[in-house]
Protein backbone atom coordinates (compact mmCIF):
# COMPACT_ATOMS: atom_id res chain seq x y z
CA UNK A 1 0.00 0.00 0.00
CA UNK A 2 2.58 2.34 -0.29
CA UNK A 3 1.84 3.23 -3.95
CA UNK A 4 -1.02 5.47 -1.97
CA UNK A 5 0.66 6.93 0.43
CA UNK A 6 2.56 8.33 -2.72
CA UNK A 7 -0.75 8.87 -4.60
CA UNK A 8 -1.63 11.45 -2.22
CA UNK A 9 0.92 13.81 -3.21
CA UNK A 10 0.50 14.06 -6.37
CA UNK A 11 -1.11 16.65 -8.08
CA UNK A 12 -4.59 17.81 -8.22
CA UNK A 13 -5.47 16.10 -11.37
CA UNK A 14 -4.39 12.34 -9.99
CA UNK A 15 -5.28 13.10 -7.25
CA UNK A 16 -8.54 11.90 -7.95
CA UNK A 17 -6.85 8.75 -8.84
CA UNK A 18 -8.07 6.54 -6.14
CA UNK A 19 -11.74 6.83 -7.74
CA UNK A 20 -9.89 7.03 -11.13
CA UNK A 21 -9.18 3.48 -10.61
CA UNK A 22 -12.82 2.18 -10.57
CA UNK A 23 -13.88 4.79 -13.24
CA UNK A 24 -10.99 4.02 -15.40
CA UNK A 25 -11.90 0.50 -15.34
CA UNK A 26 -15.39 1.02 -16.38
CA UNK A 27 -13.75 2.68 -19.45
CA UNK A 28 -10.38 0.29 -20.12
CA UNK A 29 -10.49 -1.89 -23.10
CA UNK A 30 -12.38 -5.09 -22.57
CA UNK A 31 -8.89 -6.57 -22.48
CA UNK A 32 -7.71 -4.45 -19.95
CA UNK A 33 -7.51 -5.79 -16.30
CA UNK A 34 -7.95 -3.64 -12.86
CA UNK A 35 -3.98 -4.54 -12.02
CA UNK A 36 -2.68 -3.32 -15.29
CA UNK A 37 -4.64 -0.09 -15.38
CA UNK A 38 -3.91 0.55 -11.33
CA UNK A 39 -0.63 0.03 -12.29
CA UNK A 40 0.03 2.04 -15.06
CA UNK A 41 -1.84 4.65 -12.93
CA UNK A 42 1.41 4.12 -10.32
CA UNK A 43 3.73 4.27 -13.46
CA UNK A 44 1.74 7.55 -15.18
CA UNK A 45 3.06 9.17 -11.52
CA UNK A 46 6.79 9.34 -13.45
CA UNK A 47 5.30 11.21 -16.41
CA UNK A 48 3.73 14.40 -13.76
CA UNK A 49 6.68 16.05 -13.96
CA UNK A 50 5.80 17.15 -17.47
CA UNK A 51 2.26 15.87 -17.84
CA UNK A 52 -0.67 16.01 -16.60
CA UNK A 53 -4.07 14.23 -17.77
CA UNK A 54 -6.38 17.13 -18.27
CA UNK A 55 -4.42 20.65 -19.17
CA UNK A 56 -1.17 21.04 -20.63
CA UNK A 57 1.97 21.65 -18.81
CA UNK A 58 5.43 21.61 -19.85
CA UNK A 59 4.34 18.51 -21.89
CA UNK A 60 0.95 18.22 -23.31
CA UNK A 61 -2.16 17.03 -21.66
CA UNK A 62 -2.82 13.53 -22.09
CA UNK A 63 -7.07 12.94 -21.88
CA UNK A 64 -7.93 12.02 -25.80
CA UNK A 65 -4.31 10.84 -26.54
CA UNK A 66 -5.69 7.70 -28.03
CA UNK A 67 -6.48 8.11 -31.72
CA UNK A 68 -5.29 11.35 -31.87
CA UNK A 69 -2.74 12.61 -35.18
CA UNK A 70 1.07 13.05 -33.14
CA UNK A 71 1.88 16.96 -32.41
CA UNK A 72 -1.79 17.57 -33.28
CA UNK A 73 -3.72 18.70 -29.85
CA UNK A 74 -4.67 22.27 -30.03
CA UNK A 75 -3.21 24.81 -27.16
CA UNK A 76 -0.13 23.38 -27.20
CA UNK A 77 3.15 24.13 -28.66
CA UNK A 78 5.01 21.48 -30.80
CA UNK A 79 8.10 20.90 -31.53
CA UNK A 80 8.50 20.78 -35.42
CA UNK A 81 9.94 16.78 -35.15
CA UNK A 82 6.44 16.18 -33.24
CA UNK A 83 4.56 18.21 -36.23
CA UNK A 84 5.91 16.46 -38.48
CA UNK A 85 6.05 13.10 -37.38
CA UNK A 86 2.94 11.00 -39.42
CA UNK A 87 1.79 8.37 -37.07
CA UNK A 88 -1.72 8.53 -34.91
CA UNK A 89 -1.52 7.28 -31.35
CA UNK A 90 -2.50 3.76 -30.52
CA UNK A 91 -0.69 1.37 -28.27
CA UNK A 92 1.59 0.19 -31.07
CA UNK A 93 3.03 3.58 -32.06
CA UNK A 94 2.41 4.53 -27.99
CA UNK A 95 4.92 1.83 -27.49
CA UNK A 96 7.52 2.65 -29.73
CA UNK A 97 7.50 6.02 -28.69
CA UNK A 98 7.42 5.19 -24.84
CA UNK A 99 10.77 2.78 -25.38
CA UNK A 100 12.85 6.01 -26.38
CA UNK A 101 10.93 9.12 -27.02
CA UNK A 102 14.62 10.38 -29.35
CA UNK A 103 14.65 7.78 -30.87
CA UNK A 104 10.92 7.37 -32.20
CA UNK A 105 11.02 11.22 -33.30
CA UNK A 106 14.26 12.48 -32.96
CA UNK A 107 13.93 16.03 -32.24
CA UNK A 108 11.17 15.84 -29.89
CA UNK A 109 11.66 17.97 -26.63
CA UNK A 110 10.28 14.90 -24.65
CA UNK A 111 13.94 14.91 -22.70
CA UNK A 112 13.22 11.25 -21.28
CA UNK A 113 15.03 8.27 -21.65
CA UNK A 114 11.84 6.01 -21.77
CA UNK A 115 11.07 2.77 -20.60
CA UNK A 116 12.72 -0.51 -21.13
CA UNK A 117 10.41 -3.03 -20.06
CA UNK A 118 7.80 -4.24 -22.03
CA UNK A 119 5.14 -4.94 -19.14
CA UNK A 120 5.50 -1.32 -17.78
CA UNK A 121 5.09 0.04 -20.79
CA UNK A 122 1.84 -1.93 -21.70
CA UNK A 123 0.67 -0.77 -17.93
CA UNK A 124 1.21 2.86 -18.96
CA UNK A 125 -0.37 2.35 -22.06
CA UNK A 126 -3.34 0.63 -20.30
CA UNK A 127 -3.86 3.53 -18.19
CA UNK A 128 -3.41 6.05 -21.14
CA UNK A 129 -6.14 4.49 -22.84
CA UNK A 130 -8.59 5.36 -20.17
CA UNK A 131 -8.28 8.99 -20.37
CA UNK A 132 -10.98 9.50 -22.41
CA UNK A 133 -13.98 11.85 -22.26
CA UNK A 134 -15.82 9.62 -19.60
CA UNK A 135 -12.91 9.78 -17.78
CA UNK A 136 -13.69 12.00 -14.72
CA UNK A 137 -9.75 13.05 -14.52
CA UNK A 138 -10.85 14.37 -18.68
CA UNK A 139 -13.67 16.19 -17.30
CA UNK A 140 -12.03 19.40 -15.75
CA UNK B 1 6.07 19.88 18.22
CA UNK B 2 3.95 20.54 15.43
CA UNK B 3 3.56 20.28 11.94
CA UNK B 4 4.08 23.83 11.17
CA UNK B 5 6.41 24.46 13.74
CA UNK B 6 8.68 21.29 12.48
CA UNK B 7 8.46 22.72 9.22
CA UNK B 8 9.99 26.11 10.38
CA UNK B 9 12.52 24.04 12.52
CA UNK B 10 13.90 22.32 9.49
CA UNK B 11 13.98 25.11 7.20
CA UNK B 12 16.13 27.12 10.11
CA UNK B 13 18.34 24.32 10.30
CA UNK B 14 18.36 24.20 6.12
CA UNK B 15 19.07 28.03 7.14
CA UNK B 16 22.27 27.43 9.23
CA UNK B 17 23.33 25.24 5.96
CA UNK B 18 22.32 28.00 3.34
CA UNK B 19 25.98 29.31 3.18
CA UNK B 20 26.61 25.76 2.55
CA UNK B 21 24.31 24.98 0.35
CA UNK B 22 24.92 28.04 -1.82
CA UNK B 23 28.70 27.03 -1.92
CA UNK B 24 27.42 23.11 -3.14
CA UNK B 25 25.49 24.78 -5.74
CA UNK B 26 27.84 26.97 -7.25
CA UNK B 27 30.00 24.69 -7.08
CA UNK B 28 27.93 22.40 -9.22
CA UNK B 29 27.23 24.79 -11.47
CA UNK B 30 30.62 25.84 -11.81
CA UNK B 31 31.21 22.33 -13.00
CA UNK B 32 28.72 22.71 -15.31
CA UNK B 33 30.55 25.30 -17.36
CA UNK B 34 33.48 23.64 -16.59
CA UNK B 35 31.63 20.83 -18.15
CA UNK B 36 30.22 22.46 -21.53
CA UNK B 37 33.81 24.74 -21.77
CA UNK B 38 35.35 20.70 -22.85
CA UNK B 39 32.18 19.49 -23.92
CA UNK B 40 32.14 21.85 -26.91
CA UNK B 41 35.63 21.80 -27.54
CA UNK B 42 36.08 18.37 -27.89
CA UNK B 43 33.24 17.76 -29.70
CA UNK B 44 32.55 17.30 -33.36
CA UNK B 45 31.35 14.23 -30.88
CA UNK B 46 27.93 15.63 -32.54
CA UNK B 47 26.38 18.83 -33.03
CA UNK B 48 23.04 16.49 -33.15
CA UNK B 49 23.97 15.30 -29.11
CA UNK B 50 24.28 19.24 -28.55
CA UNK B 51 21.32 20.12 -30.12
CA UNK B 52 19.90 17.14 -28.02
CA UNK B 53 21.04 18.65 -24.70
CA UNK B 54 19.98 21.31 -24.92
CA UNK B 55 16.68 20.72 -25.90
CA UNK B 56 16.81 18.96 -22.67
CA UNK B 57 17.85 21.50 -20.96
CA UNK B 58 15.43 23.82 -22.10
CA UNK B 59 12.28 21.15 -21.39
CA UNK B 60 13.76 21.31 -17.52
CA UNK B 61 13.94 25.19 -17.75
CA UNK B 62 10.46 25.21 -18.66
CA UNK B 63 9.43 22.78 -15.81
CA UNK B 64 11.36 24.94 -13.50
CA UNK B 65 9.18 28.01 -14.67
CA UNK B 66 6.64 26.03 -13.93
CA UNK B 67 7.51 25.12 -10.23
CA UNK B 68 8.40 28.49 -9.86
CA UNK B 69 4.42 29.91 -11.19
CA UNK B 70 3.30 27.39 -8.99
CA UNK B 71 4.99 27.77 -5.90
CA UNK B 72 3.61 32.15 -6.55
CA UNK B 73 0.01 30.80 -6.60
CA UNK B 74 0.71 29.47 -3.52
CA UNK B 75 2.42 32.07 -2.16
CA UNK B 76 -0.45 34.68 -3.01
CA UNK B 77 -3.03 32.40 -2.22
CA UNK B 78 -3.31 33.54 1.41
CA UNK B 79 -3.69 29.74 2.35
CA UNK B 80 -0.44 29.17 4.02
CA UNK B 81 0.92 30.07 7.67
CA UNK B 82 4.03 32.03 7.97
CA UNK B 83 6.23 29.31 8.73
CA UNK B 84 4.90 27.29 5.80
CA UNK B 85 4.90 30.57 3.11
CA UNK B 86 8.67 31.20 4.13
CA UNK B 87 9.44 27.28 3.08
CA UNK B 88 7.64 27.36 -0.40
CA UNK B 89 9.74 30.78 -1.14
CA UNK B 90 12.76 29.37 0.12
CA UNK B 91 11.81 26.59 -2.33
CA UNK B 92 10.67 28.92 -5.23
CA UNK B 93 14.02 30.41 -4.79
CA UNK B 94 15.80 27.35 -5.21
CA UNK B 95 13.94 27.06 -8.76
CA UNK B 96 14.69 30.25 -9.49
CA UNK B 97 18.65 29.33 -9.35
CA UNK B 98 18.00 25.77 -11.24
CA UNK B 99 16.51 28.31 -14.00
CA UNK B 100 19.58 30.66 -13.50
CA UNK B 101 22.26 27.62 -13.88
CA UNK B 102 20.34 25.79 -17.06
CA UNK B 103 19.81 28.95 -18.53
CA UNK B 104 23.16 29.91 -18.39
CA UNK B 105 24.56 26.52 -19.63
CA UNK B 106 22.39 26.91 -22.40
CA UNK B 107 23.66 30.13 -23.41
CA UNK B 108 26.99 28.58 -23.10
CA UNK B 109 26.12 25.38 -25.26
CA UNK B 110 25.04 28.22 -27.88
CA UNK B 111 21.54 28.09 -27.51
CA UNK B 112 18.65 29.68 -26.33
CA UNK B 113 16.67 29.51 -22.91
CA UNK B 114 13.45 29.00 -23.09
CA UNK B 115 11.40 31.96 -20.85
CA UNK B 116 8.15 31.75 -18.91
CA UNK B 117 4.69 31.38 -20.28
CA UNK B 118 2.53 34.13 -19.64
CA UNK B 119 0.62 32.12 -17.84
CA UNK B 120 0.15 28.77 -16.36
CA UNK B 121 -2.94 26.71 -16.29
CA UNK B 122 -2.99 25.67 -12.52
CA UNK B 123 -6.59 24.01 -11.56
CA UNK B 124 -6.47 26.92 -8.76
CA UNK B 125 -9.87 25.99 -8.27
CA UNK B 126 -8.96 22.96 -5.85
CA UNK B 127 -6.71 25.08 -3.44
CA UNK B 128 -8.80 25.65 -0.75
CA UNK B 129 -6.87 24.98 2.65
CA UNK B 130 -3.14 24.76 3.10
CA UNK B 131 -3.00 21.59 2.88
CA UNK B 132 -3.81 21.46 -0.63
CA UNK B 133 -1.57 23.50 -1.48
CA UNK B 134 1.54 21.39 0.37
CA UNK B 135 -0.01 18.39 -2.16
CA UNK B 136 -0.16 20.63 -5.17
CA UNK B 137 3.56 21.43 -4.47
CA UNK B 138 4.61 18.00 -3.72
CA UNK B 139 3.04 16.63 -6.52
CA UNK B 140 5.21 18.70 -8.88
CA UNK B 141 8.16 18.35 -7.18
CA UNK B 142 8.04 14.25 -6.56
CA UNK B 143 7.08 14.77 -11.10
CA UNK B 144 10.56 16.27 -10.92
CA UNK B 145 12.84 14.28 -9.27
CA UNK B 146 10.87 11.82 -12.05
CA UNK B 147 11.68 14.11 -14.92
CA UNK B 148 15.32 14.67 -13.88
CA UNK B 149 15.81 11.00 -13.34
CA UNK B 150 14.48 10.17 -17.01
CA UNK B 151 16.74 12.80 -18.67
CA UNK B 152 19.50 12.60 -16.57
CA UNK B 153 20.99 9.26 -18.96
CA UNK B 154 20.49 11.05 -21.87
CA UNK B 155 23.46 13.78 -21.63
CA UNK B 156 26.46 12.94 -23.53
CA UNK B 157 28.17 15.33 -21.27
CA UNK B 158 28.94 13.66 -17.86
CA UNK B 159 28.99 17.09 -16.07
CA UNK B 160 25.58 18.22 -17.62
CA UNK B 161 24.55 14.63 -15.84
CA UNK B 162 26.39 15.52 -12.48
CA UNK B 163 24.23 18.61 -12.49
CA UNK B 164 21.30 17.83 -13.24
CA UNK B 165 21.51 15.20 -10.26
CA UNK B 166 22.66 18.54 -8.08
CA UNK B 167 18.85 19.45 -8.74
CA UNK B 168 17.00 16.16 -8.71
CA UNK B 169 18.61 15.92 -5.07
CA UNK B 170 17.34 19.20 -4.15
CA UNK B 171 13.70 18.70 -5.81
CA UNK B 172 13.81 15.55 -3.81
CA UNK B 173 14.78 17.08 -0.63
CA UNK B 174 11.33 19.52 -1.49
CA UNK B 175 9.37 16.48 -1.18
CA UNK B 176 10.54 15.17 1.26
CA UNK B 177 10.07 18.46 3.54
CA UNK B 178 6.53 18.84 2.13
CA UNK B 179 5.41 15.65 2.88
CA UNK B 180 6.13 15.89 6.22
CA UNK B 181 4.84 18.78 6.41
CA UNK B 182 1.61 16.89 5.44
CA UNK B 183 1.64 14.32 8.11
CA UNK B 184 2.97 11.66 5.96
CA UNK B 185 6.43 9.50 5.45
CA UNK B 186 8.45 12.06 4.55
CA UNK B 187 10.83 9.44 2.63
CA UNK B 188 7.85 6.51 1.52
CA UNK B 189 10.70 4.10 -0.06
CA UNK B 190 14.16 3.18 -1.16
CA UNK B 191 13.84 4.05 -5.19
CA UNK B 192 12.04 6.51 -6.97
CA UNK B 193 12.39 6.73 -10.63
Amino acid sequence: MKWLLQWSVLPWSVLLISGLIYQSHANADSNSSDKDVAAGARLYIQCTGCHSPSYHRTGPKHCGLMGRQIGSVSGFEFTQAMQGAQFIWDKDTLDKFLRSPLTAVPGTSMGYKGIASPSERKQLIRFLSTLNANNPLCKR
Amino acid sequence: MDKKNLLSDQLDRRGLLKSTGKLVLSGATIGLMAGVSSARAGSASSSKQLEQDIRILNTAIAAEHEAVAAYQVGAESGLLSSGVLKVAVTFQGHHKEHIDALASTVKKLGGEAVDAKPQYNFPVETLKKESDVLTFAAGLERGAVSAYAGAIPLFDNSDLAKAAASILADEAMHWAVLRQALGLDPVPGAFFS
